[in-house]
């Protein structure tokens, strides 16, 4: 009886360690991922403690009712930043903790969530370049400064996209994606395409700001977490710093000097 | 500006080049089955450091794997 | 004039709403967010354009955004539950076209200058640029934030339960 419990328990943990592993590998805050963790934990009648570090997550187990005490260590996958998995698995939560769904129910429901399949990539090219062309508006940009920032996302996201696929460094994509993005970008000006060529230039590599990793960091530092705070903003700075490398490389090559 | 003008084409010209040597590559390796029974090899490999300063006991990344779920 | 000025209004919510939609296909937004997302970024972006402009309130880009992040923190929270996504799946997309991404990018190209150029003056101008740029950016930054989490933390009982 009490291997059968402890065997039970130790399944309850596995899948409460891989459920915040997931969460964190899609960009939930580090709030959510507690919150989450503990009304799942409460629901499975476990005591626990979930330490939520830059690159794990540690679920320690306190050791009662026949159960041992453990410590589940979870690596955080890098799989991207996912607002479905992130609705689906708070969802989850939910239903766990209403008791719609039992523990073997909520285990086949998070293997079915694990596999959410991303946004189609062609669906994110289309909507992509509009939206940097709609930004490069928003600066001030005429229609010629519009069609460029277009056409320079337009080149520039597939290759991020085909450099992802490839398992190339993020941080060398982006310099990469900048790059071309705002070497194509630079032809309003060589050119004299338009009124606004500065703001094109300006704008073309906007679509790789890391948005959501700066949100995320200010929401945990505002949680105190800060060690996943400065993580992720560490993050989301190297990552600018690397685009920003990319749009002075195109402006220096084309001869350029647009600070 | 004339300078500049041919290197934003060459510039050009390289990405589209990218564009179409990975289409290219892509349906030799993925659409031929012959080719496809081939280990991929790619033109440029990024090293690990693993690869360059290698200590004896050092683990590799697969067996660090079983030591992660405890 | 006044016509003028709701045109631009509607135009600076309407851009920000296609922007909205965009940056949140990259990060695997659910489809049905998409529309919720769109209003929240369109109030959000017209209501920084309103506060910002000279003509009317001409308030500071961080007190601007600061007040509009609430505008959209208190719509992502309304609006969350009708989706049955968490507040923040409505809310950080819709916060994506008010980032500072150019005061980022040129606070790194300002420091960049800065090795570039070793004389004084432009060495001190590039530094100023650096810390100009970096402290809106980062002020920007924390304001939208603190902005956008105050609603949801005020209202608690529907943001929390957005999914149940």
């Amino acid at each position: 009886m009490k291997m059968q419990n402890s065997s039970t328990i130790s399944e309850k943990c596995a899948f409460l360690a891989d459920y915040a592993s997931w969460l964190w590998g899609c960009g939930a805050t580090c709030a959510r991922i507690t919150k989450n963790t503990a009304r799942i934990a409460r629901a499975l009648g476990i005591d626990c403690e979930l330490t939520v570090m830059p690159s794990h997550v540690e679920l320690s187990l306190a050791g009662a009712d026949g159960a041992d005490a453990a410590v589940y260590t979870r690596r955080t996958g890098h799989s991207g930043i996912s607002f479905d998995i992130n609705a689906r698995l708070s969802r989850l939560s939910w239903e766990i903790a209403d008791g719609l769904v039992d523990f073997p129910e909520a285990v086949r429901r998070f293997d079915e969530i694990k596999r959410t399949r991303p946004t189609g990539q062609w669906e994110v090219l289309l909507l992509v370049g509009p939206a940097n062309a709609a930004f490069c508006r928003l600066f001030g940009g005429d229609w010629a400064a519009m069609l460029t920032v277009l056409v320079a996302t337009l080149a520039g996201y597939p290759l991020k996209q085909t450099m992802i696929a490839d398992g190339r460094d993020l941080r060398l994509t982006f310099l990469c994606a900048a790059f071309f993005s705002a070497a194509i970008s630079a032809g309003a000006w060589i050119f004299g395409w338009g009124d606004t060529p500065d703001i094109a230039l300006a704008t073309s590599v906007l679509y790789l700001i890391p948005g959501v990793p700066y949100i995320n960091a200010v929401s945990d530092l505002m949680a105190k977490h800060y060690l996943c705070a400065f993580s992720r903003f560490m993050d989301a700075c190297v990552l600018t710093a690397c685009l920003s490398a990319g749009l002075c490389a195109g402006m220096f090559i084309l001869g350029l000097e647009k600070f | 500006m004339v300078q500049a003008e041919i290197t934003w084409w060459a510039i050009v010209a390289v990405l589209l080049l990218a564009f179409i040597f990975r289409a290219f590559e892509r349906y030799y390796t993925e659409c031929r089955p012959a080719a496809g029974d081939k280990p991929r090899r790619s033109l440029f490999e990024e090293g690990e450091e693993g690869q360059m300063l290698y200590v004896p006991g050092d683990l590799s990344d697969e067996d660090a794997e079983l030591f992660d779920n405890l | 004039m006044s016509s003028e000025i709701f045109v631009n209004i509607f135009e600076d919510g309407l851009f920000a709403a296609i922007a909205a939609i965009g940056f949140s296909s990259i990060s695997n937004t659910p489809r049905r967010a998409y529309a919720v997302c769109a209003v929240i970024a369109a109030v959000g972006h017209a209501v920084r354009y309103v506060l910002m402009a000279p003509d009317i309130a001409g308030m500071h880009i961080v007190m601007a955004s600061t007040a509009a992040a609430m505008a959209v923190g208190v719509l992502g929270v309304l609006l969350a539950p009708l989706i049955k996504c968490p507040a923040e799946v409505c809310l950080f997309p819709a916060l994506l076209p008010m980032i500072p991404g150019m005061y980022a990018y040129r606070t790194v190209q300002a420091l960049i200058s800065c090795m570039l150029h070793t004389g004084e003056a432009a060495f001190d101008r590039y530094l100023s640029l650096f810390a100009q740029n970096g402290l809106t950016c980062t002020f920007i930054m924390l304001g939208m934030v603190l902005g956008a989490n105050i609603p949801v933390f005020a209202l608690k009982k529907i943001s929390f339960q957005a999914t149940r």
